[in-house]
């Protein structure tokens, strides 16, 4: 058995992307000079995100965020394992970055100044913020059973596939995906309780 | 069955897992029956349904984002573009130079790596300029070139000024040469065969009030050193 769910073989696309990387990171220029120009999707993605995600954030404060991210991206750049394509993998740090930064600002504008009442009120919820909740969580879950879940929901694999994909057995799969499901709805609810 | 135990579980989980699955009517009469496995079903098809659509999202900003590749800056329109919000997001210096600083090293090293090995017949890649925004791009010197005589660049809009600092590639400390503020987009130096073979030379734009608002900068080494 040669694969695993920590591991899994990447598609095409990913490993392209992984060999891309890496590349960079050995200092090849062509590399650094494509790899910039892929990350230049970072601000459409956001401003995207942002507007799907309630009233929209003043220009001055998305371009600030596209950088943010663009540097927090370059930094990690030697996290990148080539699980997904690289902009599902930039997506995620616009995700979670994007919702950081709408929940400062819903902060700074409900609480006066020098306040620090950690009972504020959470900002508005809505798809983007529900779909930052289950990023951070499965980001917490970790590998392997995060990587099934995100194989099955955001890849849209089957049970099948998936096992072929990660040359695991299917019940294996299954195991890891449950568990997921059910770590996922536990700490969702104590998440509810501790809002309540 | 009322009482919950492992043979729920098992049922919820074959559910959940489409692994003999039990059909609706018995997931129907489950839930009927147990309480808590009403609750955990309905609780954690919740959770299925929000990963659906965090995926579906995930999809549709991927999409849009892909879409809009290539399409030019100004949408040929007066009112934004809520999709191109960001087209000065660079701007923020202090903030962006350290990640094109360690690009431009990894040119260096890169160019520094062919330099110092075995004659290679290709000449050592460099990009074509690093843009700001697609706002400013330098145009030469840049990679292998003949002289250092002339710095030159495009720049869209009117009303900026800027200033050229040219520094030895390998010892980035001091300029060794640096120019007046200026309108124009072109620099010719007095004199510019003090400067070493390999260059790196850095632009910064000064906006309308005269604030810094952006500094690109690029290596190139000159072929034929006196």
């Amino acid at each position: 058995m040669s694969g695993s769910v920590t591991n899994p073989p990447p598609d095409g696309g990913a490993a392209e992307d992984l060999r891309l990387v890496r590349r960079c990171l050995d200092g090849d220029a062509r590399a650094t000079a494509e790899l910039t120009q892929r990350l230049e999707c970072l601000p459409r993605m956001i401003a995207a995100l942002d507007r799907r995600a309630g009233p929209s954030l003043p220009d001055a404060d998305l371009a600030d965020l596209a950088q943010d991210v663009f540097i927090l991206v370059w930094d990690r750049r030697d996290r990148y394992e080539g699980r997904a394509r690289l902009e599902t993998w930039v997506y995620r740090f616009c995700l979670l970055e994007l919702m950081n930064r709408r929940r400062k600002i819903f902060r700074r504008q409900t609480l006066p100044l020098g306040d620090a009442d950690p009972g504020a009120p959470a900002p508005p919820d809505g798809p983007v913020a529900e779909a930052a909740r289950l990023e951070s969580l499965l980001a917490e879950l970790g590998p392997p059973a995060a990587d099934v879940v995100r194989l099955r929901h955001s890849g849209g694999l089957t049970f099948q596939q998936i096992a072929t994909h990660t040359e695991l057995p299917g019940g294996t799969i299954k195991g890891h995906y449950y568990k997921g499901l059910k770590w996922l709805r536990s700490r969702l609810a104590e998440e509810g309780g501790e809002q309540s | 069955m009322n009482e919950h135990g492992p043979e729920h579980e098992e049922l919820i989980e074959r559910w959940f897992t489409e692994t003999d699955a039990p059909s609706a009517s018995e997931i129907e009469r489950l839930m009927d029956a147990c309480p808590m496995c009403r609750e955990q079903i309905t609780s954690m098809d919740e959770v299925r349904r929000s990963l659906t659509a965090a995926a579906e999202l995930e999809r549709d900003v991927l999409a849009e984002a892909s879409q809009l590749e290539g399409r030019p800056a100004d949408g040929g329109s007066s009112t934004r573009d809520p999709l191109r919000p960001a087209s000065t997001w660079w701007r923020r210096p202090s903030r962006w130079v350290p990640i094109a600083a360690a690009a431009l090293l990894a040119i260096t090293v890169s160019v520094a790596l062919r330099l110092g090995g075995a004659p290679n017949p290709t000449p050592p890649v460099v990009p074509n300029g690093i843009m700001l925004g697609g706002e400013v791009t330098l145009t030469a010197p840049i990679g292998d070139v003949a002289s250092f005589d002339a710095f030159s660049w495009t720049a869209q809009g009117s009303g900026a000024t800027f200033q050229i600092e040219v520094f030895d590639a390998d010892d980035l400390t001091t300029p060794l040469l640096t120019s007046p503020v200026i309108s124009g987009r072109t620099w010719t130096p007095d004199a510019t065969t003090t400067l070493p073979p390999s260059i790196r030379w850095t632009l910064t734009r000064f906006d309308i009030d005269g604030e810094r608002d952006g500094t690109v900068s690029v290596d190139a080494r000159r072929t034929n050193a006196p």
